[in-house]
């Protein structure tokens, strides 16, 4: 397997998704990704992050709609990496290489702070030291696609700093990066693209047009206030 | 990607059952005087198909479900993946097809011709093209618990056995229990051409269905 020549863009162009006869979980989800852009996707527990997340990379088909300029091999990391896996970290990293037809990237384990055995079965390794190889894996391809979920769970404190350097690296060596993320680390790195997926569909979450605004008014007029679209929290002073 | 499913596979033991049955049956033929080399050739090819088909599943079953969806997306999705899991399947069928071709003829003191041994070996490629097939049509994601899977293989072999002659399997069992049929190795050629067709069907259907269920 050669190197993959990139489309300059992928995009997602109206993607419907329902499991079996259950609800849409998707409704007509657009983004365009283009390369070198890191991409944040932030939502609710249970509102399709993971799905969308999942036709991203190819691991699902949608219902409706499609994915357009995604490579051939895509670097996906679920939200929880699984821990019963029979192969040993090494021969895990060395397999996945050779399957993406790139380097194996055994280096940034030790930079992840890995501790363990790498030869060891994986399901004998802490749920931290499995989320660092389930990482390793995904980095191995500098300028590919990545789709991570939830990278930064379960990763201490060194690690976690050291995510967001990754990350920085892949989106300047031309990566396209989409991550979702309940800690709020992804949308403060520089040129996050922020959105919100809510209620099956995903809006941009542009955190620098939100406006504070001080009202002197009756605890009747904050309701009303509160109720009015567009309106994000209303804090009362005491 | 073939040898990260076959490292995988052997790192699960779970191959074992299968060819350990099979191993069984071969030996409980071959124990006393099997009589001449065809029918027994045949009874073996028949114990095949389920043993294919169940080394099949365990194969496609192997992965935990969270991490098919990273090699999903690092092979470049279903299509590609589902060939290398035949592929897979194939190999260590292939295994089985050699055994129970080459190793009668050393143990049994019958004498066995050029054409018994290439019969054999048709007989048992059909079995294991066959249970591949099944295989793939019991195997995630088309039924998604072992248990399920399990019954879908027994009662797939149960109609290619029992219902007398149903091609590819059956048909050239019977094939090989005839004493000396005419043109028999041109008969059993085109059972060959069917034991493809249905792995390539099942194949399909197996991309087809199972592309939606992920």
């Amino acid at each position: 397997m050669g190197r993959v020549i990139l489309a300059t863009m992928i995009t997602v162009e109206r993607v419907g998704k329902r499991y079996g006869r259950g609800p849409l979980v998707l409704r007509g989800v657009d983004l365009e990704l283009p390369r070198g852009s890191l991409t944040v996707v932030l939502g609710e527990n249970g509102c399709g992050k993971s799905t969308l997340l999942r036709v991203v990379a190819g691991c699902t088909v949608p219902t409706s709609g499609r994915v357009v300029g995604r490579p051939c091999s895509v670097a996906y990391l679920p939200e929880r990496f699984p821990d019963q896996l029979r192969l040993s970290a090494g021969d895990y990293l060395r397999h996945f290489a050779r399957m993406r037809g790139v380097a194996h990237r055994m280096d940034l384990l030790g930079r992840l702070g890995f501790v363990g055995d790498l030869g060891q079965p994986m399901s004998q390794l802490s749920k931290g030291n499995t989320q660092k190889v389930g990482i390793t894996q995904a980095f191995v391809d500098p300028g590919g696609l990545l789709v991570l979920d939830e990278p930064w769970a379960g990763l201490d404190a060194a690690a976690r700093a050291l995510l967001g350097d990754l990350l920085g690296e892949s989106v300047r060596s031309g990566a396209t990066v989409v991550v979702t993320d309940h800690t709020g680390t992804a949308a403060a790195l520089p040129g996050a693209a922020v959105h919100r997926l809510a209620g099956g569909v995903l809006v941009p979450d542009d955190r620098q047009a939100v406006i504070e605004v001080v009202l002197r008014c009756t605890p009747q007029a904050a309701d009303e206030v509160a109720k009015l679209a567009g309106v994000h929290s209303v804090r009362r002073m005491p | 990607m073939i040898r990260y499913l076959l490292a995988d596979l052997v790192r699960s033991q779970r191959w074992l059952p299968p060819v350990l049955l099979y191993l069984c049956i071969a030996a409980v033929l071959y124990g006393g005087d099997a009589g001449a080399p065809r029918p027994p050739y045949a009874a073996s090819a028949m114990a095949l198909l389920p043993i294919a088909a169940w080394l099949t599943v365990v194969v496609v079953n192997n992965e935990d479900p969270v991490q098919r969806r990273v090699t999903l997306a690092a092979v470049g999705g279903w299509r590609r993946l589902l060939g290398g899991l035949v592929g897979s399947a194939l190999l260590c069928n292939g295994v089985l097809v050699v055994l129970a071709t080459l190793v009668p003829p050393l143990l049994n003191r019958h004498h066995y011709g050029s054409v018994d041994v290439v019969l054999g070996f048709m007989a048992h490629t059909i079995s294991a093209l066959t249970g591949i097939g099944l295989g793939v049509l019991c195997a995630r994601p088309m039924i998604p618990t072992t248990g399920w899977s399990l019954i879908a293989v027994l009662g797939g072999t149960l109609t290619a056995l029992v219902a007398n002659r149903v091609p590819p399997v059956g048909t050239t069992a019977h094939l090989l229990f005839d004493s000396d049929p005419p043109e028999v190795v041109a008969a059993v050629s085109v059972q060959a051409a069917i034991a493809v067709a249905v792995l390539a069907a099942a194949t399909t259907i197996g991309f087809l269905v199972g592309r939606k269920r992920f």
